[in-house]
């Protein structure tokens, strides 16, 4: 599995997707910056990560981790390097965890990065001091966003496998974003926002922490599985 | 001799679709076997059975001696392939590529890549992108990654493709290099004969997914006869004079002017002789003999010449 962490990571080398998923992500920080600057009442540290987090949640990052997801695997596909992939002297399956296991190293880097780069910006620009509680409350928002984004990886890397595009992952991140206005109008927006500051926060009922981590599981374990069965028994031909 | 690769009853069908019917290989140690076959024969759908990329419908793939399914992976180690065309990441320079290879093929020694580059001539675009390689480089790199790790069996599907005449030279020598330097086998295919015919010492010629032979070049050679081509200005009046004259069956007119003799083709000056005699105007007379081509025509049953035989 190392040699092929290695080689995963190796591939993604002067790849522009890496650049632009890791620049893409600084959109949230950006809008927020603007309408700090352009407020005329002063913003809290509360408000300000809030305020970043939707940007991001509903936002920037799904259709942008599940290109980026999607195209780990997609891009086999259409730089034609499957037809060597699959001859190497590993299980196929495995290549897909080491991808996965990239995709999730990767969101990770991004969301630090991104999580950093916010307490930089607000130290800047807000005049109220930050304590440490609040500090922890803006980490532990950092990985309930996280822990959402990583459950979606096999969704996303699935899409891009049996698609051979990354675009019908960023269709399926893009949807994503445009469901919760359509079904539960735009107060769904909020109310995701607001599940994920009660889970940060401790606020949240047990039996809305069980539903959320249930419905988490089921969606990382299915197309965990789907992907892995896929992966193995699709049969790669001329022009895949 | 050791076998290095047996395929038994290889089929593979796509809905009503034999693309690949009942194929018996046998690729012995150190052969190179040439794979011949038509486009859309089946050449490629065999060489990605053999290598797991597909299932086989039924038969099965015996490689260095041990029967192989998709989940087994071991031998893939001995093994060096190129695919039709070869896949690279165009994002990373050619040496990265390889570095990636040599890290997966779990080859310590670094001094391989140069070593490979060398083999192929490509050491000096090593740190070039990949994207910015022609077809016929990308052609060639495709060869030194398959070779890198100094596999026992060697795969090339139509290794050839997209490279210029002294490209092609330069592949089929370094093929015939590595099967006397390195005691590789290697299994080679193609769609052009000629390309096959001066480096193979066994053949198997697939036909709409039918392995229709498989035997060695010098059997081949004893097979195929002499025969007398001759170019006439009258090709209707010299066949009048062969039959009649020179009392000759065995001949077929394979083109406008064109005759060829396959009995006493061995009395080139008698039959010319009768035919001018007789007031037909031979233009050309050569003693010629049959070629893996005409082979290949003849059990194909498929001829790009009007055929017209009385044989």
């Amino acid at each position: 599995m190392r040699s092929i962490l290695r080689a995963e990571a190796a591939k993604l080398r002067h790849d522009r997707i890496l650049r632009f998923t890791f620049i893409g992500n600084l959109l949230p920080s950006l809008i927020s910056t603007i309408m700090v600057l352009d407020s005329r009442e002063p913003y809290t540290w509360q408000s300000w990560y809030l305020m970043n987090l939707q940007f991001q949640v509903v936002l920037v990052a799904p259709p942008l981790f599940a290109t980026f997801s999607g195209y780990l695997f997609a891009r086999e596909y259409q730089d034609k390097t499957i037809n060597m992939l699959f001859t190497y002297p590993y299980a196929r399956s495995s290549f897909f965890i080491g991808k996965m296991l990239i995709a999730a190293a990767t969101i990770t880097s991004v969301l630090i990065i991104s999580c950093a780069i916010n307490v930089g910006i607000a130290i800047f620009l807000l005049d109220e001091a930050v304590s440490t509680s609040e500090w922890l409350l803006f980490l532990k928002l950092y990985v309930a966003v996280g822990i959402l984004f990583v459950s979606l990886i096999p969704l996303w890397m699935f899409v891009g496998m049996i698609g051979r595009s990354s675009i019908p992952a960023t269709i399926s991140g893009t949807v994503m974003i445009m469901i919760p206005g359509p079904v539960g109008g735009s107060a769904a927006y909020r109310d995701i926002i607001g599940l994920i500051w009660r889970l940060a926060t401790g606020e949240a009922a047990r039996k809305e922490i069980a539903a959320i981590s249930a419905i988490l599981f089921a969606l990382f374990a299915v197309f965990l599985l789907l992907s892995l069965f896929y992966c193995n028994k699709a049969d790669v031909h001329s022009g895949s | 001799m050791d076998i290095i690769l047996r395929t038994i009853g290889l089929t593979k069908i796509y809905k009503s679709n034999k693309a690949v019917d009942g194929i018996n290989l046998n690729v012995r140690k150190g052969d190179i076997y040439g794979f011949l076959g038509q486009n859309g024969a089946g050449k490629t759908t065999t060489f990605r059975m053999i290598l797991g990329l597909i299932k086989p419908t039924a038969g099965e793939v015996e490689i260095f001696g041990k029967k192989v399914t998709r989940a087994d992976t071991e031998h893939l180690e001995r093994i060096g392939a190129l695919i039709e065309f070869p896949g690279f990441y165009p994002n990373l320079t050619v040496e990265e590529n390889l570095k990636i290879h040599r890290n997966l093929m779990g080859m310590p020694d670094r001094k391989v890549i140069d070593e490979s580059l060398e083999l192929v001539g490509l050491q000096q675009v090593k740190a070039i992108k990949v994207s910015r390689l022609s077809l016929g480089m990308k052609q060639r790199l495709g060869i030194a990654r398959a070779l890198l790790h100094k596999p026992e069996l060697l795969i090339l599907d139509e290794p050839t493709n997209g490279l210029d005449p002294a490209g092609i030279k330069e592949i089929r020598r370094l093929i015939l290099d590595l099967a006397k330097t390195r005691q590789m086998t290697i299994m080679v295919s193609s769609h052009i004969l000629s390309e096959v015919q001066h480096i193979a010492n066994r053949i198997g010629i697939i036909h709409h997914g039918r392995l229709v032979d498989e035997m060695d070049i010098e059997d081949i050679d004893k097979i195929n006869r002499h025969y007398l081509e001759l170019k006439v200005m009258n090709e209707r009046k010299a066949a009048y004079v062969l039959e009649q004259t020179c009392k000759i069956q065995n001949y077929r007119i394979v083109d406008h002017g064109v005759i060829r003799i396959f009995e006493r083709w061995d009395e080139p000056a008698l039959v010319n002789r009768m035919l001018v005699q007789d007031g037909v105007e031979v233009s050309e007379i050569a003693l010629r003999k049959e070629s893996l081509e005409d082979y290949f025509l003849k059990i194909t049953g498929r001829s790009s010449d009007a055929q017209h035989s009385s044989c």
